[in-house]
């Protein structure tokens, strides 16, 4: 059966990419791994891999145009008469049957099956996670439709045009207004024992770079590991627990933010999850991340210790219920400490459950 | 590898920018010199110069290479480079 090779997003803003270079044309075997296509955005450019072997039997995009991330950029078949579903005459166009835990899903996000790319006999639950990562944030959540108070009019001022990047900044934020009960909470504790911690490791493996931050990251996943509800969400009076720990790590390269995000944070050992998380960074550093790369995120962690911020009150990207912000400030009343806040939904989350991840991180021994 | 010399420059010439856009100063940094230590790079700044190199020099950085002994000094990066050229 055909497979789509999906537009990828090249960085958590961006919906749309532009389609700069085709390296394939229709009829032509591609093998796995093989570079097949050219997208960029405002802020980067990135190639597209083909993740099999396969023949190109439909190209669906042109080169300059705009192109929406996550959908199929071109099909990939057995052979020149394996068609896309779509496309096959010789029997009806298969009908998405989807799980019964993805029309449950289908229903909690508002969207139906025909909506959702998928590639394989019947559309799974990974097909619609997939695809739910590459939509913008208004139909994650539904927006409520309470009227604006104010009214441009009755404010003044200039309307500014703002980047896609902005845009998506804005809806991305709304979330945590619109669909959760954010409060928030912090603990001031002394940097020396990750100073210590922080030390021995980076001599210990000859670390080119000061690993103090994958630490604190790596001790997050096992906080929450230990308390698996703050690795969930609350929608519409309902909570849900992801399936596993994908932890988001912010990384801001010159004047953009970027999350990386180090899928199933979980399972890997201390070492694997430093080891990927410094991949990730450097990818993000290169603008080459890919979408699995930079979205999925269960749970984030964001510190701002390299600007002497004294105290950083992280926002809760979707479907998430916490968020830890770090700041190390170097003056002020809690100079040479670390200072860990952690804004959470509410609704899922008790003070208590916070207050007990808090402490796990003021402790970096396990 | 050709022309060590202006490869070591090259190196030098980055990790001064760098330095510079710290508020740091990294002209007397030595080829044998911690580049973290006597050159003022921080984290963000030191994976900055390691995608450089890997673009500059066309070669692939790998996990293992993230160390010291691999890239905390320029000699060690000259060392490194030619080993995976």
């Amino acid at each position: 059966m055909a497979k789509p090779v999906i537009v990828p997003r090249v960085n958590n803003n961006d919906d749309q990419v532009t389609l700069v270079r085709l390296a394939v044309k229709l009829g032509e075997k591609v093998s796995a791994n093989a570079v097949v296509a050219e997208i960029e955005t405002e802020k980067a450019a990135v190639d597209v891999v083909a993740d099999c072997d396969g023949i190109v039997v439909e190209i669906c995009a042109e080169i300059g145009g705009q192109v929406p991330v996550g959908s199929p950029l071109f099909w990939l078949g057995e052979s020149i008469d394996d068609l896309p579903p779509a496309r096959r005459n010789d029997e009806p166009s298969p009908k998405a049957e989807p799980t019964a835990k993805v029309r449950m899903l289908l229903r909690q996000h508002g969207l139906t099956a025909d909506e959702i790319p998928f590639s394989g006999e019947r559309l799974t639950e990974a097909d619609l996670r997939a695809f739910l990562a590459s939509r913008p944030v208004d139909r994650l959540v539904p927006i409520d439709d309470v009227k604006r108070k104010r009214s441009p009019q009755m404010v003044g001022g200039t309307r500014v045009d703002l980047t896609p990047h902005a845009r998506a900044m804005m809806k991305s934020v709304a979330q945590q207004r619109i669909a959760v009960a954010p409060t928030y909470m912090e603990i001031v504790t002394s940097s020396a024992p990750w100073d210590e911690v922080a030390d021995n490791y980076k001599k210990e493996r000859g670390l080119l770079v000061e690993p103090r931050l994958a630490l604190m990251a790596h001790r997050l996943v096992e906080a929450v590991s230990a308390n698996p509800l703050s690795n969930g969400y609350a929608v519409d009076g309902d909570v849900y627990l992801h399936d596993c720990i994908n932890l988001g790590f912010t990384v801001q390269v010159g004047v953009d933010l970027f999350l990386v995000v180090v899928r199933d944070a979980g399972a890997l050992s201390r070492n694997q999850f430093v080891d990927k998380l410094s991949h990730l960074q450097r990818r993000a550093f290169a603008r080459r991340l890919t979408a699995e790369e930079s979205s999925g995120a269960t749970v984030v962690f964001s510190s701002m210790a390299r600007w002497n911020i004294s105290c950083h009150i992280p926002v809760l990207a979707p479907n998430t219920g916490l968020a830890i912000g770090h700041a190390a400030p170097s003056s002020g009343p809690t100079q040479g400490n670390d200072v860990f806040g952690a804004t959470y939904d509410h609704g899922l989350l008790t003070g208590f459950a916070v207050a007990e991840i808090l402490q796990a991180l003021s402790n970096p021994q396990t | 590898m050709q022309d060590t010399t202006s490869h070591r420059k090259a190196i030098k010439d980055k990790i001064v920018n760098l330095a510079q856009a710290l508020g740091k100063d990294a002209t007397g940094l030595a080829d044998d010199e911690l580049i973290s230590e006597y050159g003022g790079l921080d984290s963000a700044s030191l994976l900055e110069l390691v995608i450089w190199v890997e673009d500059y020099f066309d070669i692939v950085i790998d996990a293992d290479d993230m160390t010291i002994e691999a890239l905390g000094t320029i000699s060690n990066i000259i060392d490194t480079v030619t080993k995976k050229s």
